[in-house]
């Protein structure tokens, strides 16, 4: 009788369930781009969606299966053994009724989007735990994990799909667009610096210290004296104003991305930069305060988090463009709700630069002539008179706003173009409206590593 | 064998439980099983695998599709492993497989003791009996063997000097795929002919490994069915020991047993085997020459059998309370669960084996088969397959193989043979009744190269099969000409909102092109 002992490693008896095709799938931005196309029209997404309740299923059934045989065979405490019933209950019932009727109008397009989904499920296991009569611990928990709910179907290169879920994406826009936007947008949480070696240093200012002592690049040292830290943090507010106007609906960029689509995308890689750095920030408040004014007949300013969100999933173009009149409201806000003069005021256009319905009230700010004479002496502009008037308005509300002393106004103009717009005249006429105050952005943000170096080199050199 | 022999600080208690349940046993039967392997996992959590891994597919070395490895790991994830039973694969020299944890403190190691004994019962009956039961599943085992070690040594060869990390999950999805297939002689449409098997690895080893599937699937079909007859045994073994224990070593232990004992194709065959003899010994002589479950049920008609197992099934009820410590929800819940199985087995399993004489497992599977193929619709420029499958093994991704591997044309893996048609898929989850479709959207677009055989554009919907009339509204076309020109003629055994299903698929595929 041989009875032999052997210790056998991993090497020797590997895990069966291993994943041999789990290689890195990376979420890019061109990806990132596509699939909020597709959330913003539900209907490319349909057969994602039905994807997603089919997912929902089979785990449905498998997970009942496995807590079947695991009741009656596994040793459980009372309290566990009746979760499971719970459980199993709960599964039946979406197999049962819940995911077919689901599919079912999923089929027949009346659940658009991933959160339809969510809330109609929601609906279901409310009513299943009338017909119970007392609270279903596991149906608040497999909601809970249907926030994760992975919503959305992508593709490798390779072709091989996976699903990600809504924030995976946004997270992506936030860090690569956010970041490369911020170095136009002049907002930090940096109020001032101060030549004393103790506190958190600002790298930037040192360098930029060292540099101008010394007038060589790269300084050969960093001395004593160069060092700056950040003194204190500041708030800031941000307008975004979407021009959402009937002109923005236009393809201009690769696959079939809108202006709009580009302002969109750029708003939202903004915001999600912010709430990330806000949540980083840990503060009992939020560093930065996020508005948007959408262009539309009646501009007006949705602060909430969530309705901000939706209006970036949902906005469509329609009508002209008041940008003088959402200009103003957004200075309205600012002025009427944030009195401490604590607070930087930064306000982000997403345009197309065709402004064409002036402001009848009385703008802030003196009249200067200065566009009017630049307009008429270039007779030979493209520009509309409607055009005109409103460039003419926006000048003199960003002189009275940059001259302002009582608290920090910026202005950031992004134009929604390709490569090719910096040839036409309206674009040098928006240059020329700018003046001193800013200078225009032209995004593509189908070209985003392009535009990451021509921020970056435009930043660095208007930032002297 | 694998490994050096080499001097372990082995638990004194689990040498002395082995020993006792080794002594146990030849007490009991007059003899112990010889050549057997008893893997004893430290890591749970790989014990784990193996035994979803196993229940799966079968054997504990066959290679899982990418969609149920998905599934499974959610359930490993979710603490849902039915970790409880043992795990016993009965082949010659049969692997015992065991967890290594706790089973309360102060019987721990009675109890493991008791379950050595439960699987030391089935390694000797599966070592002497006349059955070709553990010899189907011995060359299960070796072919899955011999089909992992290709898998790994071709695939990562060619993954590595391609630079295509896809090959891992296109040889894995294509493996599983091929043996749900080939259990129902399905997989013939997209296996490449002999004459190609110089042109590249990677037809070769498609080429290796159906030849190899093949051999299996014929092994599954002709297994007998024995699992009455080894479960049953054991299950009788055990509870004459446990009979013989002190009361309150039986009040301690029978809760930890809850995988072993009063399972109810153990308890079942239990009743039968018991007709065989008066003792163990006598019994086990006569249980050795049993070949399938049929010869061990005959010995009843129909009508005897129901009577006798309905008075199993009320000492169940008595005994099972063991089982769970839910009192509240005992009778309304666990115990129909218990009893459902329990139902199942009896009046289905053995009921079938006794009304019809079924012996081996492919009688079993043309009953309730899991794959069944419908025929094909024929449009003017492609067909359409339609099929119903009852399992996760094949998903969407797995389709797109089977759909698709002969499509993609670069130099890699070109090929002159046409694939496998657009496809249909009925498949049910309790409630729901799902059609799917999967096609490529642009057929006549001239194809650039893929990168890999799941680079390609494609329509896939998932419809809720359903007799409401207004269920499925379609975009309307305006040349229906084209559509109007489909053959539903080839279709069978399918139900009318299967049809109606179908036509909308179609309908819709045409539309989206």
């Amino acid at each position: 009788m041989p009875h032999r002992i052997f210790e056998l490693t991993q090497a020797h008896y590997p895990d069966p369930l291993v994943d041999y095709s789990s290689t890195e799938f990376v979420l890019e931005f061109q990806d990132a781009a596509q699939l909020l196309q597709k959330w913003r029209n539900p209907h490319l997404g349909r057969s994602s969606r039905e994807g997603t309740i089919l997912g929902l299923a089979s785990q449905a059934r498998a997970s009942s299966d496995a807590i079947k045989n695991k009741i009656l065979t596994t040793m459980l405490s009372a309290e566990l053994e009746e979760e499971y019933i719970d459980k199993l209950n709960v599964y039946k019932f979406m197999l049962d009724r819940t995911l077919p009727e689901a599919l079912e109008l999923v089929n027949l397009d009346k659940l658009l989007t991933p959160e339809d989904i969510e809330e109609f499920i929601r609906k279901h296991l409310g009513l299943m735990e009338d017909e119970y009569g007392r609270k279903l611990l596991t149906a608040t928990m497999l909601l809970d994990d249907l926030h994760e709910i992975t919503d959305i179907e992508i593709k490798d290169k390779f072709g091989r799909t996976r699903r990600v879920s809504r924030n995976d994406v946004l997270d992506v826009i936030g860090n690569i667009l956010g970041n490369i936007l911020l170095r136009q947008v002049s907002l930090w949480t940096v109020d001032d610096v101060i030549s004393r070696p103790r506190g958190r240093f600002h790298l930037k200012k040192t360098y930029r210290a060292a540099i101008m002592r010394e007038n060589s690049i790269p300084p050969s040292k960093i001395s004593h004296e160069d060092i700056r830290v950040i003194d204190k943090d500041r708030l800031g507010i941000i307008y975004f104003i979407v021009d959402m106007s009937q002109s923005m609906n236009k393809q201009v960029f690769k696959d079939g991305l809108t202006r709009l689509d580009g302002a969109l995308l750029t708003a939202l890689g903004l915001f999600y930069y912010f709430k990330l750095f806000n949540r980083r920030k840990r503060r009992e408040f939020d560093s930065f305060k996020m508005h948007i004014v959408p262009v539309t007949k009646n501009p007006y300013v949705i602060s909430d988090t969530k309705k901000f969100e939706n209006f970036l999933f949902d906005a469509e173009g329609k009508g002209k463009t008041r940008l003088v009149h959402a200009t103003n409201v957004a200075i309205k806000h600012a002025t009427e709700n944030y009195k401490d003069n604590n607070y930087d005021v930064q306000i982000v256009y997403l345009t197309d630069g065709r402004p064409n319905v002036p402001f009848d009230g009385s703008i802030p700010g003196l009249k200067s002539n200065f566009l009017k004479e630049y307009f008429k002496n270039n007779m030979d502009t493209k520009t509309p008179k409607a055009a005109q008037e409103c460039m003419i308005q926006l000048n003199q509300i960003f002189n009275y706003l940059h001259r302002g002393r009582e608290r920090n106004w910026n202005i950031s103009y992004f134009l929604m173009a390709g490569e090719s717009f910096r040839a036409t005249g309206l674009f040098k006429d928006t240059k020329e409206m700018l003046g001193s105050v800013t200078a225009p952005i032209i995004i593509d943000p189908t070209e985003i590593d392009n535009l990451g170096k021509r921020i970056l080199k435009e930043a660095i050199l208007s930032d002297r | 064998m694998i490994g050096e022999e080499i001097e372990m600080k082995l638990d004194p208690e689990l040498l002395n439980a082995y020993n006792n349940a080794r002594k146990i046993t030849q007490d009991l039967l007059s003899t112990t099983p010889e050549d057997y392997k008893l893997f004893f996992f430290l890591d749970s959590s790989l014990y784990d695998s193996v035994l979803l891994q196993t229940q799966a597919t079968g054997s504990p070395k066959a290679i899982i599709s990418a969609n149920e490895l998905q599934l499974l790991q959610q359930l490993k994830t979710d603490d849902l492993t039915p970790n409880g039973m043992d795990l016993f694969y009965a082949s010659r020299s049969p692997r015992i497989f065991l967890p290594s944890k706790s089973y309360g403190s102060e019987f721990s190691s009675k109890v493991l003791e008791l379950k050595l004994v439960h699987s030391f019962a089935k390694a000797a009956l599966v070592e002497q009996t006349k059955s070709n039961f553990p010899d189907t599943l011995q060359q299960l085992y070796r072919n899955d063997a011999i089909i992992s070690d290709l898998f790994a040594n071709n695939v990562f060869e060619f993954a590595k000097e391609r630079n295509a990390p896809w090959i891992w999950q296109y040889f894995q999805d294509f493996t599983a795929g091929t043996r749900l297939l080939s259990l129902y002689d399905l997989d013939d449409f997209y296996i490449p002919p002999t004459s190609i098997r110089s042109a590249s690895i990677f037809y070769n080893y498609l080429l290796e490994i159906k030849e190899i599937m093949k051999k299996r699937s014929k092994a599954v079909i002709k297994a007998p069915l024995y699992d009455l007859v080894l479960n049953g045994f054991a299950e009788m073994v055990l509870d004459e020991h446990i009979g013989t224990l002190d009361e309150h070593v039986q009040k301690a232990v029978i809760p930890y047993l809850k995988g072993n004992l009063g399972q109810p194709l153990g308890v079942i065959g239990k009743r039968f085997i018991q007709e065989r003899g008066e003792n163990i010994p006598d019994m086990f002589e006569e249980v050795v020459k049993l070949k399938n479950d049929h010869e061990l049920v005959k010995i009843w008609t129909r009508g005897e059998t129901k009577e006798e197992l309905e008075k199993v099934r009320e000492n169940l009820t008595n005994r099972s309370i063991n089982w769970h410590s839910s009192r509240n929800s005992y009778w309304s819940d666990l115990w129909p669960l218990r009893a459902s199985v329990y139902d199942k087995i009896s009046s289905t399993y053995v009921g079938k084996i006794q009304r019809r004489g079924y012996k081996s497992f492919s009688e079993l599977l043309g009953d309730s088969p899991l794959v069944s193929s419908h025929g094909r619709v024929i449009l003017q420029d492609r067909e359409v397959g339609v099929f119903s499958i009852q399992e996760e093994t094949v998903a969407q991704e797995q389709l797109l193989i089977l759909r698709n591997h002969l499509q993609a044309k670069k130099d890699t893996f070109s090929t002159p043979l046409p694939g496998l048609p657009d496809v249909i898929v009925f498949k049910k989850y309790a409630g729901m009744h799902v059609a799917s479709y999967l096609g490529i959207a642009d057929k006549n677009q001239e194809q650039k190269y893929p990168l890999s055989p799941y680079d390609l554009p494609l329509i896939v919907r998932a419809i809720q099969v359903t007799r409401k009339k207004d269920a499925y509204q379609s975009d309307e076309r305006e040349d229906e000409t084209k559509i109007s020109s489909v053959n539903y003629d080839n279709l069978e055994k399918l139900t009318e909102p299967q049809h109606r299903a179908i036509r909308y698929l179609i309908r819709q595929g045409e539309v989206i092109q």
